[in-house]
């Protein structure tokens, strides 16, 4: 179960999210838990794959934009980062960054459970 | 000699004869009706015409008035004669006329005549005449050497309208002869419509007007009218002059009755002072062009000089912020930066003593605050001071006032002069001192005095009363020394005099000076509580400059104080940048203009920003190296104050500080808020996760939520909805199926009341600038960034459907 100390711990904002969500803890909570469960993650990893940056970028994008909501920082930076190549149609090898960005994808998805 | 008709009467005939022999002047008796018979005239007669006796003079005239008379004067005499005789009371004429002699001389003769009725003779004139050619020979040459400035002169007899030529001009053929009476007003007249321009025409004729000669004449000698005249072909400028002539007759009842008149040809006189006023004129423009072009010259030379200075400058203090430099490197660029602030300073000088010289130099009337003054002074001298080892203090007594009317930056230029000074010729262990004193204070008034004393090295007497003068130093060796250009003293008096002020000194060789200042202010009614302390951090300063150097370094000083600064070159960026930040809901408060710039100078830009945003919205500050020539049209433009070039982030502060107060700037203002509670709002966000978000941040304030997932479910909701029902739109911008723009511009497109009105804020996670104008373009009133701020989302909200309610209590 994720709670408000583990995202702490995972280094996200969460008084600022907190904030965000009128202070109402149950649903910060719960709306953070859908997170692992985001098509958008693979939807984003398959484009790039395949060489359509600028499915991958819209994909990026949303993400970024539910992250940035709940101020889980961490990963919210990487897919900024990650975002801002894709905008621009940047050729380059975005393994790294996809993996980094999946670790984390993982390590938020064994604190909800 | 009578002949038969007086038979009876020959004791009065000889009586006659006897008179008649012996009268000087001629005399003549002569009967006028049926048979015309001269009936007697005297031996002076004869004389005057020539004859002999009788017998040859009733000869030589036919016997007749008419034969006496030289032919082409007879019928004006005739005339002249009957008029008078109708008009007198006494039966009396006097006529001028041309007799020709037996000897065929011509001559003029002056008649009285008086007429009789007798019952032996009937009509009877008899008359008295003399020979007048001489006295007319007299009086001609006499009017001749008058009259010589007129081509021509006449004697007009207002009362009969009768004129005479005295003097005519042989070169005009259409004048009346000379000596010929004419009937006056009907022949100048006659001028008037023949010979005056058509522009003159109607005044001419005013002027010749008996009436009007009469005023004219009652309490002036001479009047004249001058004119434009065609005359035989011939353009000329022409004056007519008249002047009252008195004759005996006139003398007990002061009217004007006859006058001269001369016609002058005053042709060459006109061009002539034409001619001058041209050459006035002209001189007139060449001065002005003159002065113009110093003006110019001085504010480019004043432009071109102080910018590859402050290029310098600023460039070796950006230097001097890096880090991880070579000492010595340091150490030449710390040098160089002295020397450059050295020599800006003596351009400073000899620019400022510029000018003075030329009159340029203005003192502002402006509010301000005497100890931020001598804060800043203090501050300055205080390292100076401690640089050299040397004591100062600073003293203030006599209840000084916090705020006065003035120029501060003059004032402070005047005290630091004198301080640097003092400081340059003390060595230590020496001292320093600044003592300010209120010494008296009227309703609206305060004299201050500033003293100024150091132990320094002091002056010669000698050269105290020098040391005002322009390049005077003591000791020109010794000067090298120090180091100046002997301009320093000279500006500082100039100054103090503009003030209205006075400087004086006393000095003692080895053992000090002092300078003593005395000025008056104008009293302010400066309430401190009105007092504005803004944050730095509430300050938005948007930097326009086409110097990047400039612009650069007045960023990186405002930021050390922690003001947020942006920078761009010219008007359209600058424009641009201002709507963009409003639109984000992050205005600039304040723009630093730089005046010189290349395409649109700092007032035409000024200009723009004050056509989209006003006094309480944002100040603008124009800043160059002087402003003085363009003060006035500035501060008509809109502008709301100047600063000098290099800037000081405390001067920036101060006067922010100032106007704002002044402008009741709306930083400072509560803005207008509603009331959230029960409005509705339309939500469109695709997003699952960040809808629950917006929804529940919206719901926690009592805002009622219609949420569509993408831009046509937005559009198809609205569209159903009752006018005015839905008090704001948040639109996300990247939706599927249609997005946020596109949502916007079907809406705004719509049939309805408030389709055009109703505020719609569009929500986005790039902050771009191309997509906040975009969003502008399509109509969207405001730009939300995500991840969204709460407070941020509900001012925007509050401000953004206050304004639309009160458009719509306006409409109503």
């Amino acid at each position: 179960m994720i709670t408000i100390e583990k995202l702490d711990g995972f280094g996200a904002d969460t008084a600022t999210g907190l904030g965000r969500c009128a202070g109402k803890e149950s649903m910060y909570l719960r709306l953070v838990s859908t997170v692992p469960k985001q098509p958008d993650f693979d939807r984003m990893a398959e484009a790039i794959e395949a060489g359509d940056l600028k499915t991958g970028f819209e994909a990026a994008h949303s993400l970024k934009g539910i992250l940035g909501n709940l101020s889980l920082s961490p990963l919210y930076e990487k897919v900024c980062e990650i975002t801002d190549y894709l905008r621009n149609g940047t050729e380059m090898d975005y393994s790294p960054l996809l993996s980094e960005i999946k670790a984390m994808k993982e390590q938020l998805t064994a604190l909800c459970d | 000699m009578l002949g038969k008709h007086f038979k009876h009467e020959k004791e009065a005939l000889e009586v006659l004869e006897q008179i008649g022999q012996h009268f000087p002047g001629g005399f003549f008796i002569y009967k006028a009706d049926s048979t015309e018979e001269i009936l007697y005239a005297n031996k002076t007669v004869f004389e005057i015409f020539g004859c002999e006796d009788l017998e040859d003079f009733r000869g030589m005239t036919g016997n007749t008035f008419k034969g006496m008379v030289y032919p082409d004067d007879y019928d004006m005499v005739y005339a002249s004669i009957i008029k008078q005789l109708d008009e007198s009371k006494n039966e009396s004429d006097h006529v001028e006329y041309r007799i020709r002699r037996k000897d065929g001389l011509i001559r003029w003769v002056d008649d009285y005549g008086h007429y009789v009725r007798s019952d032996a003779y009937g009509g009877l004139f008899y008359a008295f005449i003399s020979d007048i050619t001489d006295k007319w020979n007299q009086q001609d040459k006499m009017i001749t050497a008058l009259s010589a400035e007129y081509r021509s002169v006449y004697h007009i007899d207002l009362d009969n309208d009768d004129a005479v030529c005295y003097r005519g001009d042989p070169e005009d053929h259409q004048q009346t002869v000379e000596g010929v009476h004419f009937p006056y007003f009907e022949r100048f007249k006659w001028y008037a419509d023949h010979c005056v321009d058509e522009n003159y025409r109607e005044e001419f004729i005013e002027f010749i007007k008996p009436e009007n000669i009469r005023k004219k004449l009652i309490d002036k000698a001479v009047a004249s009218y001058r004119y434009f005249a065609r005359r035989e072909g011939k353009e000329y400028y022409e004056m007519i002059r008249i002047a009252g002539v008195r004759h005996v007759e006139d003398r007990d009842d002061n009217m004007i009755h006859a006058i001269g008149m001369g016609f002058a040809n005053i042709d060459e006189e006109m061009r002539e002072s034409m001619m001058k006023n041209e050459a006035l004129m002209d001189a007139l423009k060449a001065a002005k062009e003159a002065n113009k072009a110093k003006t110019v010259f001085l504010s480019n030379m004043s432009h071109e000089i102080r910018t590859p200075m402050n290029a310098i400058i600023g460039l070796d203090n950006l230097a001097l912020r890096k880090e991880n430099m070579d000492q010595d490197i340091r150490e030449y660029l710390s040098k160089i930066g002295d020397s450059a602030r050295h020599l800006l300073g003596l351009i400073n000088d000899i620019l400022d003593m510029s000018r003075i010289e030329s009159g340029r130099l203005v003192i502002r009337n402006e509010e301000f605050s005497l100890r931020d003054v001598l804060d800043q002074i203090n501050v300055l001298v205080m390292t100076q001071c401690n640089d050299k080892g040397l004591k100062y203090e600073c003293t203030v007594t006599g209840g000084v006032a916090d705020y006065y009317i003035g120029d501060n930056m003059k004032l402070k230029q005047v005290i630091i002069n004198i301080l640097s000074n003092a400081i340059k010729f003390t060595e230590a262990p020496g001292s320093v001192s600044l003592r300010v004193e209120r010494t008296a204070v009227y309703d609206d008034k305060s004299t201050i005095k500033f003293v100024i004393s150091d132990t320094g090295i002091g002056m010669d007497e000698a050269f105290i009363p020098k040391i005002f003068d322009t390049f005077s130093q003591e000791d020109s060796s010794r000067n090298n020394k120090y180091g100046s250009t002997g301009l320093g003293m000279a500006i500082t008096k100039s100054i103090v005099d503009l003030m209205n002020g006075t400087i004086t000194v006393k000095s003692k060789k080895g053992e000090g000076t002092t300078f003593t200042v005395v000025v008056t202010f104008r009293n302010s009614e400066h309430d401190a509580s009105d007092d504005v302390v803004i944050n730095p951090r509430d300050m938005r300063v948007l930097i326009v400059d086409d110097e990047e150097i400039s612009a650069e370094h007045t960023r990186v000083i405002l930021e050390e104080v922690g003001i947020k600064a942006d920078t761009c070159s010219d008007c359209e960026s600058a424009l641009h940048l201002l709507e963009v930040q409003q639109t984000k809901m992050e205005p600039y408060n304040l723009v630093l203009l730089d005046w010189k710039m290349p395409d649109k100078d700092g007032l035409e830009v000024a200009k723009e920003i004050r056509r989209q945003y006003d006094k309480n919205t944002m100040v603008i500050i124009l800043t160059s190296y002087n402003w003085e020539e363009i003060m006035d049209d500035a501060k008509s433009i809109g502008v709301d104050n100047f600063l000098n070039k290099p800037l000081f982030a405390s001067d920036v502060i101060k006067e922010f500080e100032l106007l704002a107060r002044r402008n009741n700037i709306s930083l400072l203002k509560e803005k207008e808020k509603a009331e959230l509670d029960g409005r509705h709002i339309l939500l469109a966000e695709d997003i699952f996760i960040n809808a629950e978000i917006m929804k529940e941040l919206l719901s926690s304030k009592g805002i009622l939520i219609d949420h569509a997932e993408n831009g046509r479910e937005a559009l198809e909701l609205f569209d159903k909805s009752e006018p005015g029902y839905y008090d704001a739109i948040l639109m996300d911008v990247r939706m599927p199926v249609m997005d946020g723009l596109e949502a916007t511009k079907a809406i705004r497109g719509l049939e309805r009341s408030d389709s055009k009105t109703v505020p719609i804020i569009a929500m986005t996670a790039n902050a771009f600038d191309e997509d906040v104008q975009r969003s502008l373009q399509v109509g969207m009133n405001a730009h939300l960034s995500k991840p969204v701020d709460p407070e941020r989302l509900y001012s925007t909200l509050e401000e953004m459907i206050w304004e639309a309610d009160q458009k719509r209590k306006v409409n109503a």
